[in-house]
């Protein structure tokens, strides 16, 4: 099971903020992970389309493509940031 | 070196003194605030809420400032940001930069303000008299980081 949270605008066109997802098998992948959500389709596939500005933070920390993603760990989407 | 993130209103002496806590080596403080307009993209906001990643956003901001310090030589620097909702003309951001000389404050304020803008997770939402909506990312913003990338024509770096 990962954990899987949703920041601002996408937390908004998800219509959630956060939820469990079953990991098959030991890991996986954080392209992995947005390719399953993009199966889903609808607005998942919309705001998850390749070269839409998502990026993904593993454990709080920004990861890429290839970053690994194992049980227990919190994997968050992130829209383009805009504070300062 | 310090991160807040706070609902509160900061005050720019108090924390400016608790920047240079007594040290005599510093000779110089360079700080930037950042401040709600009343005007974003044509329409009149009315309101801003400020939201964060809890976690996350603390480490990305400590990043920052270590990478700060590995550029330059600094003495310490503090980062104030606030999250919740905000007014029009509210602080949003302080960052203070203490170091011995001016050049390596100021450069490692505008770099440290140039990356939060592109790295640190906050998103503003802005409340105007059409709705709220979130801000979009600026184009702008991420060609001001690019000037830091190692090696980049224009990066004051100390290198």
């Amino acid at each position: 099971m990962i954990r899987l949270v949703y920041l601002a605008r996408l937390r908004d066109a998800f219509g959630t903020r956060a939820e469990d997802w079953p990991l098959a098998g030991s890991s996986t992948t954080v392209a992995a992970v947005l390719e399953a959500l993009r199966a889903r389709g609808g607005i998942w596939a919309d705001e998850l389309a390749p070269g839409r500005a998502v990026r993904v933070a593993v454990n709080q920390t920004l990861a890429h493509d290839e970053s690994a993603v194992a049980p227990g760990d919190e994997v968050a989407l992130l829209p383009p940031v805009t504070g300062g | 070196m310090s991160v807040l993130i706070q609902t509160e209103d900061f005050d720019l002496s108090r924390e400016v003194a608790r920047l240079r806590n007594g040290n005599p080596r510093i000779g110089a403080v360079a700080c930037f605030m950042g401040l709600v307009r009343d005007m974003n993209e044509d329409a009149q906001v009315s309101r801003l809420t400020l939201e964060h990643y809890p976690g996350m956003t603390e480490k990305a901001l400590e990043a920052i400032v270590d990478e700060a310090k590995a550029r330059w030589d600094l003495v310490d620097a503090l980062i104030v940001h606030r999250v919740g909702e905000l007014l029009p003309m509210d602080a949003i951001v302080l960052v203070a930069v203490a170091s011995s000389h001016r050049g390596d404050a100021f450069a490692a304020c505008e770099f440290i303000m140039d990356y939060l803008k592109t790295r640190a997770p906050f998103w503003k939402k802005e409340a105007t008299a059409e709705g709220s909506r979130w801000v979009d990312a600026r184009e702008s913003d991420d060609v001001a980081a690019a000037r830091w990338a190692d090696g980049a024509a224009g990066a004051a770096g100390k290198v």
